[in-house]
């Protein structure tokens, strides 16, 4: 491939990458399914470019503010498998020892600013640590994800205000998949055009094909490097479209059957770059076939050492009150 | 020991903990060369430059929300919001946000913001419904925040000082009309340490616990009484959450009655759940059921007719610790 | 099937609080035998049962009080059952009123010596109730200053300091310088009603010397069977025909004089002052008085008064002279309104036609409710009971 794609070893590890998401992502609709898992899991199921595209342009001591979709972007940035498992089972060995689960996994040590579920939470959040970066003179950045959704909260915009009155290393990654819930994005947004929304804040805007792993690592890119470089903050929208429910299990009312069975047919990410593999020579069928398998059995040990671990002692429930 | 004001005590563990810390910093409206609303950080902008003392757009939400995730990466950010009843703009980020995380991601980050918030109402050129309301107990109920209410300026100078070095969220709540008022402050390094109650008067005959600005009028109160010969204790709670349960029911089984004073709303207030604690822990030591005052169920209103109507006052005080005496 | 009820034992009682059961669940009871203790406004009374048959489905426990009229249990008829399950079993173990239960009693009276049931301690701020408790105070005892007469710290503290004033006055010992003695159910109900008659009537005494020398001479003449109780009796019932202004009840401003004379002797038990009524009074004769008497002390040692014995007085007569009492005030007896107090008799220097002589003396003092009586009224009758008793 030619200078601007990454590396053959990288763009495998990507490839690998979306398969793990996407196997943990099955995985957890089965337990789901199952009855072990309860509460509300939202599957990232479709939207795997956008997290491997970020997270293999950021390095560490960078930071991420992720949300109630958060498993792909924790898995991106390489939050041990296993304990994520053992989280959203609700197990004392998970990331948070049980106590926040699929909507509020956090993984600081690989850069997790932690998930938050409130719509746009974590967009003033991602500021912080930017700001903390622009304080210190590091040259870390911060990624805030946030869906189409966020479009309607307040905080979105308090935030593009902010970060570009004090130039701070910000990426407002938006991940549009035209639903927030049931409601579309055609409908509920007057905006419908970000890249004017970012003029409008005065700072730079990308819009990317966000089924694209490498357009999106691209653009991810480009954003980074400008905001390391003291450039300050960018706004990427990555068109996108998740395959399952906002939640495993929803009606899914908005939308028809054909238009997702449609969307997997000709939108799902991980064929997309498959072709663009075998097209471009970097790996063969074989090669990719494998990446896959290892990638399912790293989420069956997952699953095992969940189901092994054990459940918080109901003693140990007022741990953590304060620090 | 020198004397200051609240206001001045404020200011004081502000700059010295800035001083002392460099990952303190300062975020919050016309904080910087203005001074802020009330004038408590003037100066500061001079000695510690603006990136230190950063002033905000009008955006609650975002700019708590900038704290938390400064917290996160490891400041120790202090946010002013300018009126307490304002903060109800950034209670998702205080709430939600700032208090659980610790807890919700199981203990892998703290949180060590303090947001500073002056409330209150009494005498201050009648602010009015959105501008003097007593909030401790909107923050009180949340698990995971620690809530703050001093009374005098040593109070305010030492817990402040022990707010930013602790780390958990603090909401530190001001009391605008006692930033004039001027009380001895101990020099050097003066810490007072969080979740302790303070004896402010002793006494043997009844107990009155208040906060705030109640706890001048109770001192009142107990000056009035004890020429009537009923000597009042009067405690001051100092930190709303966690309360110090202990010193208040060791006082009560000495006096066996007790009078609960705040200024904010009684209903679902402080107050109430200090009566709760007297009753569970020292019931067989009461001679009277305890005595709940607090602001009338009404919006703070204009006209200061209106408004000297609805809160407590010494007299009222003075009042209940009489019941309590069968006097 | 019977229904035993609550009954009106008093003209003005409205519901009677049961003492005791003095019969259990499933015994066999005879028509006329006592079956529960019941506490009136004015004493303590035994009711018997109206019919036999086995007690079942006791409805009433222990201290509780019942509206008269209501049913407290029944008493069945083989194969019958009763229609509710029973809500107590048995007879209680300690009691203010000396009952036998049961089997004979021959004159034994049974130790007051067991506290009365409590039908519940004063109210009382919580730590005064502490403090009692610790310093072992009867809280009964003490005066409540607090709203509603709550005993309140302060009171419990007063009483303390009234006993160590009281203790300090008295020979040192190791011991306690007091003993609580408890007040029984007809103590505290008695002086709950003197007191109130205390408060509300407004009492005026006229007292008068008795040459009783035709009494002692009766008397003697009986072989001393007639005791000058009964003697006084008979002419006080006499003077009573008369002057039936004082044989009357105050009753909410009513005055009512009564056709029968109905004399209640107030006799020491061990249980309280009681009152036992001679009925018809005026028509028997000084033996005839003292045959009822002598019934009705019996009765009071055995502890089984039966209903109609306390009820229906109109007025009352109270001697202390075997206590070597000369004179005293009796408090009168409401709704009652008068009520005579008579003392020793006793030697004494009396005027007869200008000289001296020693004559058997007594000397009575009458009380009257000032609200029906004046002394232009009272004192005819007092004078009429002097003529009686020194021309018999």
């Amino acid at each position: 491939m030619s200078d601007e794609y990454p590396d053959t070893d990288t763009l495998l590890k990507m490839y690998a990458c979306m398969w793990r998401i996407r196997h943990f992502e099955e995985a957890a609709g089965r337990l789901y399914k199952q009855g072990l898992i309860k509460g509300g899991i939202h599957a990232g199921i479709g939207q795997e470019a956008v997290a491997v595209g970020v997270a293999f342009a950021l390095q560490p001591g960078d930071w991420f503010a992720s949300t109630h979709r958060g498993h792909s972007h924790h898995i991106a940035a390489g939050a041990d498998l296993n304990r994520l498992m053992a989280e959203v089972r609700a197990k004392e060995t998970g990331w948070c020892h049980g106590r926040g689960g699929s909507m509020h996994v956090a993984a600081f040590e690989v850069g997790s600013l932690g998930a938050y579920p409130v719509v746009g939470a974590g967009i003033p959040i991602a500021l912080g640590a930017a700001l903390t970066q622009k304080m210190r003179g590091t040259d870390r950045v911060a990624v805030t994800y946030f869906g189409d959704g966020a479009l309607g909260q307040g905080t979105l915009y308090e935030c593009l205000n902010l970060a570009s009155i004090w130039k701070l290393p910000v990426l407002f990654m938006c991940e549009n998949n035209h639903f927030a819930v049931a409601t579309s994005y055609e409908d509920s947004s007057a905006v419908r055009d970000l890249l004017s929304l970012a003029k409008t804040f005065n700072l730079p805007g990308i819009k990317v094909d966000g089924q694209e792993v490498l357009a999106v690592h691209a653009a991810a890119g480009e954003a980074i490097a400008r905001a390391r470089r003291g450039g300050g903050p960018t706004l990427v929208e990555a068109d996108t479209y998740r395959f399952e429910g906002h939640y495993f299990g929803e009606p899914q009312v908005y939308r028809t059957r054909e238009e997702v069975e449609e969307k997997r047919r000709s939108r799902d990410p991980i064929p997309l770059f498959e072709k663009l593999l075998l097209e471009k020579g970097v790996a063969e069928s074989r090669q990719l076939r494998s990446l896959a398998e290892a990638a399912a059995q790293q989420v069956d040990q997952a699953l095992k050492f969940a189901e092994e671990s054990p459940s918080p002692l109901a003693e140990s429930s007022g741990d953590y009150v304060y620090a | 020991m020198p004397e200051m004001t609240y206001l001045q005590a404020i200011h004081q563990a502000l700059a010295e903990e800035m001083r002392r810390d460099p990952d303190v910093f300062l975020l919050g409206e016309d904080i910087g060369p203005h001074g802020g609303a009330f004038g408590v950080t003037r100066g500061l902008v001079e000695e510690f430059g603006s990136e230190r003392v950063r002033d905000t757009p009008v955006s609650e939400n975002s700019y708590i929300g900038m704290a938390v995730g400064a917290a996160l990466t490891g400041q120790r950010p202090v946010a002013e919001i300018m009126f307490a009843d304002f903060s109800a703009l950034a209670f998702d980020q205080i709430v939600n946000e700032a208090a659980k995380v610790h807890y919700m991601f199981g203990g892998q980050a703290r949180v060590p913001i303090v947001v500073r918030m002056p409330q209150g109402g009494l005498s201050w050129k009648s602010a009015g419904a959105n501008h003097s309301q007593s909030v401790e107990a909107w923050y009180a109920h949340i698990p995971g925040l620690k809530v703050v209410l001093p009374s005098m300026p040593s109070d305010a100078k030492g817990l402040l000082k022990a707010a930013i070095r602790d780390d958990s969220p603090v909401v530190f709540l001001e009391h605008k009309a006692l930033y004039s008022f001027k009380g001895d402050v101990p020099e050097g390094d003066h810490l007072v340490p969080l979740g302790k109650a303070d004896i402010k008067r002793p006494g043997a005959n009844c107990t009155v616990v208040a906060s705030g600005m109640m706890v001048h009028f109770a001192l009142q109160a107990a000056e009035q009484l004890s020429r009537e010969g009923i000597e009042v204790e009067v405690i001051d709670p100092r930190t709303i959450l966690p309360l110090d349960v202990e010193t208040l029911a060791d006082s009560v089984r000495r006096t066996h009655r007790a009078v609960l004073v705040q200024e904010a709303v009684r209903t679902c207030g402080a107050v109430e759940d200090w009566a709760v604690h007297i009753l569970e822990s020292c019931f067989e030591w009461l001679d009277a059921a305890p005595r709940v005052l607090g602001g009338a169920d009404v919006p703070v209103p204009y006209a200061d007719a209106l408004e000297t109507a609805i809160w407590p006052r010494p007299e009222g005080i003075a009042a209940a610790v009489r019941e309590t005496c069968y006097a | 099937m019977h229904e035993v009820v609550m009954p009106k034992l008093t003209h003005d009682m409205k519901f009677g609080i049961l003492l005791e059961w003095i019969r259990g669940e499933g015994a066999a009871i005879q028509q006329g035998e006592p079956l529960f203790a019941v506490e009136t406004d004015k004493a303590a009374v035994t009711v018997e049962a109206e019919a036999s048959g086995v007690l079942s489905g006791i409805r009433v426990r222990p201290g509780e009080e019942v509206p008269i009229g209501a049913v407290v249990a029944y008493l069945l008829e083989t194969g019958e059952t009763a229609p509710v399950p029973a809500v107590f079993s048995g007879p209680s173990a300690g009691s203010a009123l000396s009952v036998s239960h049961g089997a004979e009693s021959s004159s034994n009276v049974k130790a007051v010596a067991e506290a009365p049931a409590v039908r519940g301690s004063p109210a009382a701020s919580p730590i005064a109730r502490r403090i009692a408790k610790e310093r072992g105070i009867d809280l009964r005892l003490v005066r409540g200053t607090g709203p509603a007469a709550l005993i309140v710290e302060r009171d419990v503290q007063a009483f303390l300091g009234e006993q160590a004033l009281l203790s300090s006055h008295l020979a040192h010992t190791p011991q306690a310088p007091y003993e609580v003695v408890p007040l029984t159910d007809i103590q505290r109900t008695a002086g709950r009603r003197l007191a109130e008659s205390m408060r509300e009537i407004p009492f005026f005494d006229l007292v008068a010397e008795i040459d009783m020398s035709a009494a002692a001479r009766l008397r003697s003449a009986s072989g001393e069977d007639v005791s000058y109780t009964a003697i006084f009796l008979h002419a006080t019932a006499k003077a009573l025909r008369d002057h039936p202004r004082l044989n009357a009840h105050m009753i909410e401003g009513e005055l009512r004089c009564y056709r029968e004379i109905n004399i209640g002797v107030a006799i020491a038990t061990e249980a309280g002052l009681l009152v036992p009524v001679v009925h018809g009074a005026d028509g028997l004769s000084p033996s005839q008085i003292q045959s009822a008497l002598t019934d009705l002390q019996n009765k009071a040692r055995a502890g089984r008064f039966a209903s109609a014995d306390l009820t229906g007085g109109t007025f009352t007569l109270s001697n202390l002279g075997m206590f070597d009492v000369d004179a005293f005030r009796a408090i009168v007896n409401p709704p009652e309104v008068a009520i005579l107090a008579v003392g020793r008799v006793v030697d004494r220097p009396n005027v007869r036609e200008g000289q001296i002589l020693v004559c058997p003396m007594a000397r009575v003092t009458l009380s009257a409710d000032h609200r029906a009586l004046d002394g232009a009224t009272a004192a005819p009758f007092l004078e009429q009971l002097r003529q009686l008793l020194e021309t018999l």
